[in-house]
């Protein structure tokens, strides 16, 4: 039963006790899938560890050296050492305990997802909703330059901006940013293409909304569901891009505890010591599993049409 | 459909002059002299400036970019700087062996992804689906030079069953090909499974079934043969993008194919190599598209019958 | 369904004929031996005249005067022959050259050893090394080496009189480099500069036979070599009858490589393999002193704080070289003693500078800067010893509240921008690549070579300059070695870097591979190998 005002337009109490009870309804559905709790709850780990690094593994104090931070503090004499009740992930070639390192990397990593997402969803989706919105010419226009990075193969177009702007997380993130954009583009402009012809849309234009309203207001919201998934999926590719990249060696300068970067380093090792590779490796792939599983259960959620 | 084709065909024509604008602005404004790079530590300045002058890297940038585009519609795309030899050479040398292990990586996706697919979706919620799913978004997950490293560490450092590298002998394409093949055979999976969720949803195959007709055909008969066009498109893409994205798989098991040639190119500022090289991933990439496209017009019932 | 599996068909089989037309084929195979080449088999059954090498890069082009870098002059010393060599001890010996004589500082004439072969059947005249030589003068890839030839002259059949632009003592040394290899005249005519080095031409015991593309280079030996190299007697063939380096990048898989058989030689070993190498039961590490001082911490001389002399040795003091040496070169080769490697004749052996962190917090305290400061430090891509060291400095220059950034650029950007003078510290090195003192000194440590020809410490002492010209100029040699001697004490006491590790060639065999050895300048004279 639907409350009314006198003028018969829903009361606003009832408007918000709707979407709350909608929110309240996805959460419940979200629940019973398995795989989204688990990719949540690893999500929810990375984001803890990320937060609370200087808690969990914090700066140590050296006499002679003065506070040096958990990832940064060597230990000469207990050089690649093997996992331990003091060292649980064992220690690298400078005697760095490799748990502190994966901690603190998880804060780099949680930083690149996010700022990755960010200008790539941004650029994207400003990108996406002007072609889907306003067609020809600059659907043309913005889908051709589209196609034209999407043409190039993404990890040189990566390596490529690395090499032209240097090395360095921020440069990591830009490129890496850069290089999701199409994909971001291409999703909200086919949601927006199918929105737009809808009818509450045609209302909105009667009414002589503008055209910026009825974009960002109107036909946006209702693309949020692929977005958020995209999002998430979008993480999971900018944690294992910079990482790549960092492998390579075109990522973040020492000491800097990147997990590709570690990755790196270890692999001369890895014959003889193998938690250099294999830890900062786990720690990738752990991340990007939650979130790709995160994601399968926003998909699941959000997408009325795979309900079963 | 010829006239599909050709406009096609057309449309390819500015996306790669895009491509060579966007490579060549890209190696312009990337800092670090190639004629330095070329004669190494400790060459006399006159040397250096001599050998900026041959490589035309003082002219400026439009001269530069209009006469590598008139080369490049004559088929020259210039020497390499590092070994003089011609870029088109240089590629042609290397792209089969890149051309040979993203096609058997591919092979290995299909025999992998398809059946496990197809078993998924057949037994929905069994402990096999649920693994199943679970392994898939593994295989997605898995930072692929992480793989690598922990393949080389298991078949050739411990059991010494396998080659760590190159390609001098068939057994020594396994483990790059498992490699490169892992993460194609998750997706493929995953796009199987949903694709035949899908179809065995729709009511010819209830239909089918309300006739009574054998479990086993229809699934082979009915719902394989629809369920497996989306598959097609994404098997051909997923080649295209393994012809350009092999480049870790090739780093760590020193296969001398395209990828690890760019990146190597990218670091010693090879500038005909790295804009040679991308121009003809993105044409090869172009081409594939069109290929997937063509194909899917083809066996895709319903756009099939718009051309007859 | 029908049509799905025909159209999967068609494109597979149109993979396949793609696939198989790409293959290579050795160009210009002649006989059988193309076939057993490029397919080594495990454990050595190549057969006992079949040497495989692995090594981490390939050489970029076979012409001596296209490039400068060290796997292509492995290669030159094979196919080709240089006037003269030098011996173990890097003094002069005939090449191809048996007789010279000094006209006066600039002008030397060499005899030339008669009826040499080419592998093209031409026979070597004075010719040849005229346009050799002359060649090389002009190549701006070579120009650190040969620049100082002025013109090479045709005396007669076999006798070439070369003129220097400059006197210029350590002539001989230079002309035993590589890159002052001797080619074929009509040959380099014929085809050009680039094609010949794709299909070079030379007089060495070994000559070209196939190369593929980023994978391997395969060489044979040459039937009818009749010149004479180090170590094998005249008239001899190499034991070795085919030769092919492979090209395998990773550190840890060349050494697996070398343990299963699958090659007898490996060419540079990292650091970190060697103890595994040493250890094993069927390699042996071969390590000699080689021509580098491989790294130091080298300072931008120009820019505060570092050009007050109290920093550099506060800094200086306050690093550990030894246990910097000792991880991230993992104690191999030695701790560097001076401003040039020991191996260089007239080398001095200076004390290495202790870890004292009190009488560095004194310096900094003198100068002014106890609180410490900003800096950085750039090291090169691709060297993880050099950006272990970084590491280590960095977390021990925290004792005197010193931040240190890492920055860690390829090549390519990294000398252009020293030679500019952007960087506040580096970790760069110098090989001095003919033996002898000037080119170790010279480029380095002289005020006039500011920038890309070597000093980009951007030091600069006139008394310095003074000797390091006259060690140059000066055909006397105990005036030369004297004036090098005053020359590196001085260079010690201004400490505009510091000399952190001496390197060592590192490199393996298998233990049934007889005769392997490396010059200091790091090139292979393979033709003394035999297999067991």
């Amino acid at each position: 039963m639907i409350l009314r005002n006198i003028d018969n337009t829903p009361s606003e109490q009832v408007k918000e006790k709707k979407k709350r009870s909608q929110l309240h309804d996805m959460w419940r559905r979200f629940r019973r899938n398995p795989v989204g709790m688990v990719g949540l709850f690893i999500v929810l780990v990375l984001i803890f560890s990320a937060i609370f690094a200087d808690v969990i593994a914090p700066a140590v104090y050296d006499p002679i050296l003065g506070e040096v931070p958990a990832y940064e503090f060597q230990d000469l004499g207990n050089r690649n050492t093997f996992p331990s009740r003091e060292h649980p992930f064992g220690t690298d070639n400078f005697g760095r305990c490799i748990f502190n390192r994966v901690v603190h990397g998880s804060r780099i990593s949680l930083l690149v997802g996010f700022v990755v997402v960010g200008i790539s969803m941004v650029v994207g989706v400003i990108l996406g909703t002007v072609a889907g919105y306003y067609g020809k010419a600059s659907d043309s226009i913005i889908m051709r330059f589209i196609d034209i990075m999407m043409a190039i193969p993404n990890i040189l177009l990566a390596i490529s901006i690395v090499a032209a702007l240097g090395a360095g997380l921020v440069n990591l993130m830009i490129a890496v940013g850069i290089g999701s954009i199409p994909l971001f583009a291409r999703q909200v402009r086919s949601s927006v293409l199918s929105v737009r012809e809808q009818e509450f849309i045609e209302a909105a234009r009667a009414i002589g909304a503008k055209d910026l309203r009825i974009m960002f207001l109107h036909i946006l919201p209702n693309c949020m569901a692929p977005i958020i998934v995209r999002a998430t999926m979008g993480m999971a590719v900018a944690i294992l891009s910079a990482a790549a990249l960092s492998f390579i060696g075109l990522g973040v300068e020492p000491p800097t505890p990147e997990w590709g970067a570690m990755l790196s380093e270890g692999r001369r090792f890895i014959r003889d010591h193998w938690p250099s590779t294999v830890f900062p490796g786990l720690a990738i792939a752990l991340v990007v599993f939650g979130l790709n599983m995160l994601g399968d259960g926003l998909r699941d959620v959000l997408d009325p049409r795979l309900k079963q | 459909m010829y006239k599909y084709i050709l406009k096609r065909l057309l449309m390819m024509i500015p996306i790669i002059l895009g491509v060579s604008f966007v490579i060549f602005f890209m190696t312009y404004i990337t800092p670090g002299d190639p004629a330095i790079m070329t004669l190494g530590e400790g060459a006399p300045p006159e040397a250096i400036e001599a050998l900026r002058e041959e490589m035309g890297l003082n002219d400026p940038f439009l001269v530069r970019y209009v006469t590598y585009v008139v080369n490049m519609v004559q088929g020259d795309l210039g020497n390499s700087f590092m070994t003089r030899r011609g870029v088109v050479d240089e590629i042609m040398d290397r792209f089969p062996t890149t051309l040979m292990l993203a096609f058997y990586g591919t092979v290995l996706s299909v025999l992998i992804g398809i059946p496990l697919g197809i078993i998924s979706a057949t037994k929905q919620y069994s402990i096999f689906d649920n693994a199943a799913t679970a392994a898939g978004l593994l295989g997605v997950s898995i930072p692929n030079f992480w793989l690598g490293l922990m393949l080389i560490i298991l078949f050739s450092i411990n059991l010494g069953w396998l080659p760590p590298s190159g390609i001098a002998t068939p057994s020594a394409w396994i483990l790059p090909v498992i490699t490169l093949g892992t993460g194609s055979a998750a997706m493929v999976m995953r796009i199987t499974r949903s694709s035949m969720l899908e179809v065995i949803r729709q009511d010819y195959i209830r239909t089918a079934r309300a006739k009574g007709q054998k479990e086993s055909v229809i699934i082979w008969k009915h719902a394989l043969r629809n369920a497996l066009i989306p598959v097609v498109t994404a098997v051909g893409l997923d080649f295209g993008f393994l012809l350009g994205g092999a480049v870790l798989t090739e780093s760590i098991y020193a296969v001398p194919g395209l990828g690890r040639f760019m990146v190597d190119s990218i670091r010693t500022r090879d500038f005909p190599i790295i804009q040679g090289g991308v121009l003809f991933l993105a044409i090869v990439f172009s081409l594939v598209n069109l290929l997937v496209d063509i194909l899917y017009a083809y066996i895709d019932p319903r756009i099939k019958s718009q051309y007859k | 369904m029908k049509k799905i599996l025909v159209l999967a068909a068609l494109v597979i089989s149109a993979m396949l004929l793609l696939t198989a037309c790409g293959q290579d084929a050795p160009p210009a195979a002649e006989n059988g031996t193309a076939n057993d080449a490029g397919t080594p088999a495990a454990n050595g059954a190549a057969g006992e005249t079949h040497l495989l090498v692995v090594q981490p890069m390939a050489a970029a082009n076979l012409d001596p005067s296209l490039t400068n870098d060290v796997p292509s002059a492995r290669v030159f010393h094979l196919i080709y022959q240089t006037l003269v060599y030098q011996d173990a001890d890097l003094n002069i010996i005939p090449g191809l050259a048996t007789e010279w004589e000094f006209l006066d500082a600039q002008t030397v004439v060499f005899t030339l050893r008669e009826g040499v072969r080419f592998h093209n059947g031409n026979i070597l005249t004075a010719d040849d090394v005229a346009f050799s030589l002359n060649r090389a003068g002009q190549s701006p890839h070579i120009a650190a080496i040969t620049s100082f030839i002025y013109e090479v002259e045709v005396l007669n059949d076999n006798q070439v009189k070369l003129i220097s632009e400059y006197p210029f003592a350590p002539m001989l040394s230079h002309l035993a480099h590589q890159a002052a290899s001797i080619v074929n005249r009509e040959e380099v005519e014929r085809v050009g500069d680039e094609a010949h080095g794709q299909n070079p031409v030379g007089t060495g015991p070994f000559r070209f036979h196939n190369l593929v593309a980023g994978d391997r280079l395969e060489l044979v030996r040459f039937e009818d070599f009749n010149s004479v190299v180090p170590g094998l007697p005249e008239g001899q063939l190499p034991a070795v009858e085919q030769i092919t380096f492979r090209i395998v990048p990773e550190a840890g898989v060349r050494t697996i490589e070398l343990e299963t058989g699958s090659a007898h030689l490996l060419f540079d070993a990292a650091a970190t393999e060697v103890a595994r190498i040493r250890e094993h039961n069927d390699l042996v590490m071969l390590e000699v002193p080689n021509l580098a001082l491989n790294t130091w911490l080298g300072f931008n001389n120009q820019r505060a704080p570092f050009d007050d002399i109290r920093v550099r040795q506060a800094i200086a003091y306050a690093i550990d070289i030894e246990s910097i040496v000792d991880v991230a070169w993992a104690g191999l080769g030695q701790v560097a003693t001076g401003p040039i490697p020991t191996t260089i004749r007239g080398a001095l052996e200076f004390p290495i500078i202790p870890q004292n962190i009190e009488r560095a917090r004194e310096l900094m305290a003198e100068a002014g800067l106890a609180d410490g400061f900003s800096t950085n430090v750039w090291v090169n891509e691709g060297n993880a010893m050099r950006a272990d060291a970084a590491t280590m400095i960095q977390a021990q220059l925290r004792a005197l509240n010193i931040e240190t950034q890492i920055n860690i650029y390829e090549w390519g950007i990294l000398l252009p921008a020293t030679a500019a003078g952007e960087h506040d510290m580096s970790l760069m090195g110098w090989t001095s690549v003919t033996g002898d003192p000037d080119y170790g000194l010279f480029p380095v440590y002289h005020s006039s070579n500011w920038g890309d020809a070597g000093n980009r410490n951007f030091y600069s002492n006139p008394r310095v300059d003074e000797l390091l010209d006259l060690g140059r100029t000066s055909s006397d040699d105990a005036v030369r070695m004297e004036a090098y001697r005053e020359a590196q004490i001085l260079i010690m006491e201004d400490l505009p870097l510091i000399p952190l590790w001496q390197s060592v060639e590192l490199h393996a065999s298998r233990n049934n591979i007889e005769g392997f050895t490396v010059t200091p300048s790091g090139v292979f004279p393979l033709w003394n190998v035999v297999i067991h």
